[in-house]
């Protein structure tokens, strides 16, 4: 151990190197593999001939006569051959050339089985006609004239060439998306998976029940949903606010919850109605805000009423004006969190 | 980290040409001498064929060893000398290319691998290479692999009292090449408020 800081930070990306870099069962295996393949047969022999009684000098000559002469008359056999098979060879090979090119020009793609996981940024040459450029991890299978891509998260750029009848699918847990022949990308994230063709037409279905046939210019996304309506219906929570932390535009956070409202119960319902409230108003739609904001406060055991109450507050004196705002602007008063000066103007308006 | 300890017995069945003694041995080290040959062959190696060269030495030439004690010193030796090979193959490759290519391809030659390590972690292996050999053994033996100052001198057949100037020599001659190549803000920002 050491007392000096600068080391102590040094030994920390030690640790990570050495982490990083500790043996793994499947390299063992591998490696295991490899021996048995190049241990030579030979070596049990060696092993046991250790073993076995000195040899008579004599004996010994004699049988290494014996093996000198069958190597050597082995080897001139193979000097035969090797010369007919030449000559025979050479005709063979550019007959081969000849065939193979042409057979190469015109060839589909061979239906090879494909096994890939894709686990670093870069250009992956999964099949003939099929390039990709992945920026993300996911598993490649399927075979070269049908690829099936399982994608897990980031961005995959797709192209397939067309007239070469490739069936390739990208399957995401939101979206599975088939093409024949185009330019495509999917960006998997936790916002859902979205599909951008460049060139051609994609079909696009959706999980969460949406299909979409896309054409060069079109976009679109998939939300997450993780198969029930309680699950898809956090999940699509979860979306909500997630765009809106992170600064999106009113209009597409509301997206992800009005997608969620049908699906939701208990408290992600309670949630996805107060951010309703809030996007609607955001977004000028003030009638519609307020009443999501009542069906909201409705339910007493709500946690964002006060939140609630002044969204509704401000929609009310948007579409109606003071008067309307008053009970709203009451109730924010008995749970302490009322504008005193708001509710006397209010007041004097009624 | 368990260490895997040759007995005298097992030893002495490995010379006496007991197959399952030898594979018994070979299997007990396989993942030592893989990792050494990860943390001090450097990026350029492939760890994997160097692995599998050193344990086709040992099955070779482990009937010339004839003390645990003896052992680890000498799969030490043999592991250095291996990767030193490598190393200078990796070299000639680069410049003449791979004459004697395989014609199958090897999965410890996957690509995906390589990537397989962290930003840091691959910096990290850059600047440990960038070491001469003899800076970067120590600090791999003590630092990565926490092995004790006693261990570490038995396996590079040096004194304790060596083993301990090497490593704070190697550990500044670590910190100078990491600081040199951006590694490690947190070491830079030490080094200067130091």
């Amino acid at each position: 151990m050491t007392d000096d800081p600068r080391d102590r930070a040094m030994l920390d990306q030690l640790a990570q190197l050495a982490r990083e870099t500790a043996s793994t069962g499947d390299e063992v295996a591998a490696i295991r593999r490899g021996l048995s393949r190049r241990v030579p047969d030979g070596r049990v022999s060696r092993a046991l001939l250790r073993h076995l009684p000195p040899v008579d000098a004599q004996e010994l000559a004699v049988v290494r006569a014996r093996v000198d002469d069958a190597v050597e008359a082995q080897r001139r056999t193979w000097l035969v051959r090797l010369g007919l098979a030449g000559g025979l060879g050479g005709l063979a090979l550019a007959a081969t050339a000849v065939v193979a090119v042409g057979a190469w020009l015109v060839a589909a793609p061979v239906d090879a089985p494909l096994a890939l996981a894709v686990t670093a940024p870069g250009p992956i040459a999964a099949a003939p006609g099929v390039a990709l450029v992945a920026d993300g991890t996911g598993e490649i299978g399927g075979t070269a004239r049908a690829p099936r891509i399982a994608w897990t998260g980031g961005r995959l750029d797709v192209e397939v060439d067309p007239g070469k009848g490739i069936a390739l699918s990208v399957v995401t847990r939101e979206a599975t998306v088939e093409v024949i022949g185009t330019v495509f990308s999917v960006d998997r994230s936790a916002l859902g998976t979205t599909v951008a063709v460049t060139r051609g037409k994609v079909h696009v279905a959706c999980a969460a029940g949406a299909d979409h046939t896309l054409t060069a210019g079109d976009a679109a996304t998939c939300v997450p949903t993780t198969g029930t309506p309680a699950a898809a219906s956090s999940g699509l929570l979860g979306r909500a606010n997630l765009l809106k932390k992170s600064g999106a535009p009113a209009a597409e956070v509301l997206t992800a919850v009005e997608a969620g409202l049908p699906l939701a119960t208990g408290p992600f319902r309670s949630e996805l109605l107060a951010l309703d409230a809030e996007m609607l108003h955001a977004v000028g739609r003030s009638r519609e805000a307020r009443d999501a904001a009542d069906r909201y406060l409705a339910d007493p055991g709500g946690s964002r009423r006060a939140e609630v109450l002044a969204v509704a507050a401000a929609a009310a004196i948007a579409t109606d004006g003071c008067p309307a705002a008053m009970r709203y602007l009451s109730a924010l008063e008995e749970l302490g969190a009322g504008d005193p000066a708001l509710l006397e103007r209010c007041e004097d308006e009624r | 980290m368990a260490r895997p300890q040759p007995s005298g017995d097992q030893l002495a069945a490995v010379r006496a040409g007991d197959e399952d003694a030898l594979a018994d041995l070979v299997d007990a080290w396989l993942p030592v001498v893989l990792a050494w040959c990860k943390r001090l062959g450097g990026p350029t190696v492939d760890a994997h064929d160097a692995t599998q060269d050193i344990l086709m030495l040992v099955m070779d030439k482990v009937d010339r060893v004839y003390s645990p004690e003896q052992f680890r010193p000498w799969l030490f030796g043999v592991t250095r000398r291996v990767l030193a090979r490598h190393r200078r193959g990796a070299w000639v490759k680069r410049w003449v290319g791979d004459l004697f290519g395989r014609d199958t391809p090897d999965e410890a030659n996957d690509p995906l691998r390589q990537a397989e390590l962290s930003d840091t972690a691959r910096r990290v292996h850059r600047a440990l290479d960038r070491l001469p050999d003899a800076h970067r053994e120590v600090l791999v033996l003590c630092d990565l692999e926490h092995r004790t100052d006693e261990e570490v001198a038995a396996l590079l057949a040096v004194p304790v009292g060596t083993v301990k100037s090497r490593l704070r020599r190697d550990r500044a001659a670590f910190r100078s090449t990491a600081t040199r190549m951006g590694l490690g803000p947190a070491v830079a920002a030490i080094e200067g408020g130091a």
